[in-house]
């Protein structure tokens, strides 16, 4: 059991990055069967298998696990796309349409690292324009400890290590240790607690009516039943506006019927638009 | 048992059948008698013995109720009773002889006729006795006729019991008799049954076994010989005499085997015909076999074989068998002659039966006779006929024969034609074999020859390809020549095109301010001057362009080299791109290696880098455009990297070719000439340099000029380096200017270049006094102030700056190594930033205070100077200048003096108060009304606000709110921004939203304000409550969960005042509603409930509307079109061009709509159905052509008329365009005028 834990420690070191040292033995082998029973995996080498070949596994069973592996500019691609390509031009059409709003939805932010970094874009984007525009951006979360975290928006170092050295200079300030996102970032954020899978609603309700141009619903959708996953999915193309983009998560897709409402931007960085 | 099968199996089951049926019908008949008989027995064994029995009983009984009635006679006493007495007995006497009646009838026997006709003769002889015994009692002799009745009656009457039971006895004894010959006759008849029943089956089942053992006897017989045929394969017939249905089934048995047989006979004989004519054989050999082999199968008694030949078409003799008695055979056979040559002619086989007595005679040793019949056979391989056989018989020919024969005659055509290919190819061998003896002699003749033909050939090839060769040339040199002819053409009609546009707006509007008078409406004929003079300018920069290039090819452009710095150089460039890259939101990156200096024609540097770097912008939509050099070996060389669409590899080799653009086509996206990169190109040669290219499509593009160091060639005169002092002249090109006032040099440096990178215009000043000096001097419009420096120290200065009307208004920015913040505020100064300077802060610090780029100016007018210094502080704060006035006379001089961006006034003044400084400004001045903010201690009356429209705000002083003050401002400043106030609207609806989420409440403004109404924000309940006692709105958005008083407080508050109770509430909330709550609400007059985040904008605001103002529910987006006027679509993508078109229609009475590329022109005319198109030529991404074409092909579009609107005006254009399917057709430059007619004209038609 132990050489296991050994491997699959290597493992998940060697995909995510993350060392599992610290942690209690029993603790981690005891969650590890809970996300192989979960899977109904029974050997131990199948499920190495599987964290080896499938890609969002790692991340799985570290939230089963209960370890955060969010980061700002996670998966920096989506970020170069969105820096370079979709928001240029997402401003550009606002401009040319006279609409000079932009609405974000960031579903399931946990600390506040994903709508801080597209703000963070935004805001070096727009930089002495920023007052045209009225930019709305929405992180909510079922965690309301994350949610206090992210609106007290303090970070360590290894939450910041996709970030670039002239972001974390001209949008963060050393506080100890850490670093504190600059409060013209923090403001641009709105944080909320809201539970994807309610009824009740289908935006956020700080959002008041959706209508969003861009929502990250990235790594959000895997921990949900498939009946869940579509009410989410039929949520989010209602607060997507025309032509609105949605950002899932690199292990995470469409079914062809779902396709029905999308079309792929994006394959590679699961970008897809509202059509 | 053969006797039976002469009768058909159908009759000897019928017959069978019928047997049965008799005999089972005499069975059952012989029963029915029998059961017949049996009760006929029984009948009589009822009858008899019981009936006898019964009335000898009843007779018995009778005589002895007689003789007691006798005994009553002798004692009788009375007459009566005598009478009585021989009454009864007469009667009784008459019944007995009823019942011995009834025995004689029954009795059968003698024996009992003769007891019943002796005891009839016994009881007539007892009368006598009884008449003797009445006669006594008569006479009264009682006791002798008691005697005589006692001793000779009573032996009387015993002897008649005896005889009656003797009676009785009998019958019984009849009776046994009976049953007895019952039983005999049951044991008789059963005994019967029995031997009938066996005889019955054993005759069924003889019969049966009999008839049915025929059948399957010959079925059997049958499948056993078919068994032994199938499993043996040994054919045997079946011998069945007879003549019924397998009899017959037999006979076609047979009938089968007899045909397999002579088949199998017949391949046999063709298996043996096979295996005799294989091996290579002589023709005529193979001839002699086939014919005796076939002759002596069929028993044939003499035949002969020709041979066919197709040239001659003759049959010729080739072998025959037995002598025939003739003449001789003919040897030979034309085609269609005789039996031979029909066959030969028709291929097919002949017979001829019967054939009499002839003189062709059969003849063996000792016989001698003619054949009966003949049959004649082609011979075929393969479509051809090769022989002809013919057989003759002594006997009629069997099917059998003529079948082999047939069959042989195949097999035989394929042996022949082999045979017969052998002898002509051992012919042919023969024939080359003496051939090629020929030829030996012969060839060695000819190889001289050769050789002296080859060396000719090869001069002959060479020549060839020379001449493919200069072919090709000559093809490349035509293509390009016409190439560049069509290039030309088309960059004719390009410049042409570019030359139009602007000419375009310039003629068409020029034309209509001369027709439609300048002073009428100053502000549009303004505009119409504005967008002349730009495509004035335009039109120059292009004239200037084909200057350039003209001057350049004609070499009279003249070089004038100095030397100077790069840095400085690059400083201007980045200078002039950075304001269009932001616009594109482009990033710029420029980076030098090393200082370098050059000495070259600056200008014409200048020139290509910048058009090197705005095609770079013009052509990228996202990315960082950078600008590198690289100096090596005495050249320099500029990079110039975009990451736009990129251009591909055809592309790159034709761009620097003048009139060319990579999309030289109707469907250009980018404006220009196409000449930039071809004046680059020649500048750069100029400079004796080069430009080059590596692009790759959709990464990005680089350019790269490469010029020497050194302009050689050149007698370059050394001018000094005075370019740092440029462009510091003030406020000239309409960027902001900042006033720079620092001691220490490098600090001030720094910061020039920042601002002047970040699209200020900075302007130095080395100390405090020159700084005062020069603010009053240029007025410019933000200040950067140092605090410590020698002389005047920043603070001092600020003072001064802040104390002169002059700069008062002018934002200072304090720099300094230490936080003084709140000290440069206190002071008057709008901020202040701590050195070393950070970039990013002290710009947004810069904008901060700006606002766009205006520091804007509040005129404070209230007579209490607390009030006034309350304003001017929060004011102040929030980075406005602020002027104040105590009265509306010093505001109204105040206000000409430095026409103020807002006014703050109190109402109640001395000298001249808030209403009348009003209407004298309105009076005075003529548009320019800044917008004023109405704070005040006065209850305002219904007259007092009627007065007041048009001012933006009205505040009460006591229940000011600083935040809502600011906002309030802050929005109206926004909403005038520098443009001529609109009156505000009174008829909006006012609408207060109240939502303790900052953020929401926003959103909802933002919708609400898109959608026409005045929105109030309150930030809680306690605020909302205050907004309704100022001013009641006319709807209030609602959110339920707020800190203090809820959603629900508000509600019960406002539904208890009398004003406040119909104020339509729609609750928008994120909270879960319960029962209770949901019944408050309904209570309180809520009817709208909305979940936040399950609305959308469009729900939103019609919900607002639908609870506000339902009327205005119904007018939708096409509520300014007029419908009664006619609608036309133009399609046009210079904005100036449509900016003329509606020029040219304004005040004519139509609806315009304008699309800007042909798609969108597709989809308007769809959405709006227009009366008429006016259609550009040239559009992006779809041209007018494909938009007209797609509209015309669909019937529904197709009678809208589609004029084109072209600035291309080549010869035959028109004509052009008007084939290609157009109504009509308007040059460019637009003459107003005749367009106008032009589209009445149409729409007149149209009716």
């Amino acid at each position: 059991m132990f050489l296991f834990l050994e491997q699959l420690e290597k493992e998940l070191f060697n995909i995510t990055g993350i060392q599992l040292d610290s942690y209690n033995p029993e603790f981690l082998i005891n969650r590890i069967k809970e996300r192989m029973l979960s899977l109904g995996i029974e050997r131990q080498s199948d499920y190495l298998e599987r964290l080896k070949t499938f890609p969002g596994e790692a991340e799985i069973l570290l939230h089963t696990i209960g370890i955060n592996v969010s980061k700002f500019f996670r998966n920096p691609l989506i970020y170069e796309i969105f820096e370079h390509h979709i928001l240029p031009n997402l401003l550009w059409r606002k401009t040319k349409e006279a609409d000079k709003s932009i609405r974000i939805w960031s579903a399931g932010c946990a600390c506040g690292e994903e709508p801080y970094s597209i703000a963070i874009l935004l805001h070096s984007l727009l930089y002495n324009q920023l007052d045209d525009w009225q930019i709305n951006i929405f992180g909510t979360d079922i965690n309301s400890q994350s949610l206090t975290q992210a609106a007290n928006g303090l970070y360590d170092t290894t939450r910041l290590s996709e970030t670039k050295f002239g972001y974390l200079q001209s949008y963060f300030t050393p506080d100890g240790s850490k670093y504190r996102i600059k409060s013209t970032i923090r403001n641009m954020v709105n944080f909320s607690l809201e539970d994807l899978a309610t009824k009740q609603r289908v935006a956020p309700a700080e959002s008041i009516y959706g209508e969003f141009d861009l929502v990250f619903c990235r790594n959000v959708m895997i921990y949900f039943n498939e009946k869940t996953r579509k009410e989410i999915l039929n949520k989010i193309v209602h607060t997507l506006c025309s032509n609105g983009l949605l950002v899932l998560g690199e292990s995470e897709g469409l079914l062809s019927d779902e396709m029905v409402s999308f079309t792929e931007v994006d394959r590679k960085n699961r970008i897809f638009k509202k059509s | 048992m053969d006797f039976f099968n002469k009768y058909s199996v159908k009759l000897r089951v019928t017959l069978l059948m019928l047997l049965f049926i008799i005999l089972i019908t005499s069975l059952g008949l012989f029963t029915l008698q029998r059961i017949s008989i049996l009760h006929d027995l029984t009948d009589t064994l009822y009858n008899h013995p019981l009936q006898v029995s019964n009335a000898a009983l009843r007779a018995k009984t009778g005589v002895i109720r007689m003789h007691r009635s006798m005994k009553d006679v002798a004692l009788s006493n009375s007459q009566l009773e005598l009478d009585l007495a021989i009454n009864r007995v007469q009667d009784d006497e008459k019944l007995v002889y009823e019942d011995l009646a009834t025995v004689r009838t029954l009795i059968l026997g003698e024996e009992g006729q003769k007891l019943v006709n002796e005891t009839i003769q016994m009881f007539a002889g007892w009368k006598p006795i009884r008449m003797e015994v009445e006669q006594l009692v008569i006479e009264g002799k009682k006791i002798p006729a008691a005697r005589i009745t006692r001793e000779k009656g009573a032996d009387y009457v015993a002897m008649l019991e005896r005889q009656m039971n003797e009676l009785t006895s009998y019958a019984h004894g009849k009776a046994d008799g009976f049953i007895m010959n019952a039983r005999e006759t049951h044991s008789d008849i059963r005994d019967k049954m029995i031997w009938i029943i066996f005889i019955v089956s054993v005759i069924c089942l003889a019969s049966a076994f009999i008839v049915i053992g025929g059948i399957t006897r010959s079925v059997h017989t049958l499948q056993e010989k078919m068994a032994e045929s199938v499993t043996k394969g040994k054919l045997e017939k079946v011998d069945m005499p007879g003549s019924n249905e397998f009899t017959v089934l037999a006979k076609h048995f047979n009938t089968l085997v007899t045909t397999i047989e002579e088949q199998l006979q017949t391949s046999k004989y063709i298996n043996d015909l096979n295996h005799i004519l294989t091996g290579d054989k002589e023709l005529s050999e193979l001839y002699h076999h086939i014919i005796s082999f076939i002759t002596r199968t069929v028993n044939g008694c003499a035949s002969a074989i020709y041979h066919f030949d197709e040239q001659k078409e003759l049959c010729t003799l080739r072998a025959q068998f037995a002598s025939i008695e003739r003449v001789k055979p003919s040897e030979t056979f034309k085609l269609g002659e005789g039996g031979i040559g029909q066959v030969a002619l028709e291929r097919s086989p002949l017979r001829i039966d019967n054939i009499g007595s002839s003189d062709v005679q059969v003849k063996s040793a000792t016989y001698q006779q003619s054949p009966v019949s003949i049959y004649t056979v082609p011979i075929v391989f393969d479509q051809k006929i090769l022989a002809v056989l013919e057989i003759a018989f002594l006997n009629p020919i069997t099917s059998s024969q003529q079948q082999f024969i047939d069959q042989a005659a195949n097999s035989i055509g394929g042996v022949l034609n082999s045979a017969l290919q052998n002898t002509r190819i051992k012919q042919l061998l023969l024939e080359s074999q003496e051939a090629n003896k020929l030829l030996e002699v012969k060839s060695s003749e000819v190889g001289d020859k050769n050789e002296e033909l080859n060396a000719l050939n090869k001069e002959l090839k060479a020549q060839a390809t020379e001449l493919q060769v200069q072919k090709n040339e000559l093809e490349i040199q035509r293509n390009q020549v016409e190439r560049a002819d069509r290039l030309k053409s088309e960059f004719l009609s390009n410049m042409s095109h570019e030359l139009r546009t602007p000419l375009n707006s310039i003629l068409s509007l020029s034309q209509l301010l001369i027709s439609k008078g300048v002073d009428k409406d100053i502000i549009t004929s303004n505009e119409y001057i504005h967008v002349i003079d730009r495509n004035g300018r335009q039109l120059l920069h292009l004239i200037n362009d084909i200057l350039d290039l003209t001057k350049i090819e004609s070499g009279k452009m003249e070089l004038y080299p100095e030397e100077f710095s790069l840095d400085n150089l690059l400083v201007e460039l980045k200078d002039t791109v950075s304001p269009l890259a932001a616009r594109k939101n482009l990033q710029i990156s420029f980076s030098q290696q090393e200082p370098v200096t050059l000495n070259s024609d600056r200008d014409k540097i200048r020139q290509i880098l910048l058009n090197l770097l705005s095609n770079a912008i013009k052509f990228s939509e996202t990315g960082t455009i950078q600008l590198e050099t690289d100096s090596r070996e005495g050249n320099l060389t500029f990079h110039v990297k975009d990451e736009g669409m990129g251009i591909s590899e055809t592309d790159q080799k034709l761009i620097f070719n003048e009139f060319t653009q990579v999309d030289g086509s109707f469907t250009r996206s980018h404006d220009g000439t196409g000449l930039g990169l071809a004046i680059c190109t020649k500048l750069a040669a100029l400079l004796g340099g080069t430009i080059s290219l590596s692009s790759e499509l959709g990464v990005g593009s680089i350019f790269s000029l490469t010029i020497p160091l050194m302009l050689t060639g050149n007698n370059s005169t050394f001018t000094p380096n005075t370019a740092t002092s440029h462009n510091y002249a003030g406020n000239m090109d309409g960027r902001n200017t900042i006033l720079v006032i620092d001691d220490d040099e490098h600090d001030r440096a720094e910061i020039s270049a920042l601002l002047n990178q970040s699209g200020y215009r900075a302007v130095e000043a080395p100390s405090g006094k020159t700084g005062l000096n020069l603010a009053k001097e240029m007025k410019p419009n933000l200040i950067s102030l140092d605090l410590v420096m020698p002389g005047m120290d920043g603070w001092e200065a600020l003072q001064m700056l802040k104390s002169d009307p002059a700069t008062t208004a002018i934002p200072v920015i304090i720099t300094s190594q230490i936080e003084e913040e709140e000290t440069s505020r206190a002071l008057g100064a709008a901020g202040c930033i701590q050195k070393p300077i950070d970039k990013d802060d002290f710009l947004s610090k810069i904008e901060e205070i700006s606002g766009q780029g205006k520091i804007q100016s509040i005129l404070v007018v209230d007579d209490d100077l607390g009030v006034r210094q309350y304003f001017k502080d929060i004011l102040v704060e929030n980075g406005y200048s602020v002027d104040q006035a105590q009265n509306g006379a010093v505001a109204l001089e105040k206000y000409r003096q430095s026409q103020p961006d807002l006014i703050v006034l109190d109402l109640i003044m001395p000298v001249m108060d808030g209403f009348s400084f009003l209407k004298k400004l309105e009076a005075n001045s003529s548009n320019d009304i800044p917008p004023v903010i109405v704070v005040t201690s006065k209850d305002l009356s219904h007259d007092d606000l009627n007065n007041l429209t048009g001012t933006a705000e009205t505040f009460t002083k006591q229940k000011l709110d600083k935040q809502v003050f600011l906002k309030t401002v802050a929005k109206v400043l926004n909403e005038s921004n520098g443009e001529v106030r609109k009156p505000l609207q009174s008829d909006k609806s006012a609408i207060l939203v109240v939502d303790d989420n900052e953020v929401a409440g926003e959103q909802i403004q933002i919708v609400l304000e898109e959608h026409d109404f005045d929105v109030m924000l309150a930030r809680d309940g306690e605020q909302a409550l205050k907004f309704i006692e100022q001013r009641i709105p006319d709807g209030i958005v609602l959110d339920l969960m707020m800190p203090k008083i809820d959603g629900f407080g508000v509600l019960e508050s406002i539904r208890s005042g009398g004003e406040t109770a119909e104020i339509p509430v729609l609750v928008l909330t994120a909270k879960e509603i319960t029962i209770e709550e949901r019944q408050l609400l309904t209570n309180n007059n809520v009817h709208q409930l909305i979940q936040k985040g399950a609305t959308d904008r469009d729900q939103l605001a019609a919900s607002v509307l639908r609870m506000v103002e339902p009327e205005r529910m119904q007018a939708d987006d096409t509520a300014s079109f007029d419908s009664r006027k006619n609608t036309i679509l133009v399609v046009e993508d210079n904005k100036d061009n449509r900016f003329t078109v509606q020029a040219i229609f304004k005040n004519e009475g139509f609806n315009l709509v304008f699309a800007e590329d042909g798609q969108a022109g597709i989809d308007y005319a769809y959405k709006y159905s227009p009366d008429l198109i006016l259609m550009d030529i040239q559009l992006p991404d779809l041209s007018g052509i494909d938009a007209m074409k797609q509209l015309k092909s669909d019937s529904k579009m197709d009678q809208i008329p589609i004029i084109a609107l072209t600035a291309k005006a080549m010869k035959g254009d028109r004509e052009e365009l008007l084939a290609e399917g157009f109504d009509d057709y308007a040059p460019k430059p637009i003459n107003p005028d005749e367009l106008i007619a032009k589209v009445k004209n149409w729409l007149k038609a149209e009716g």
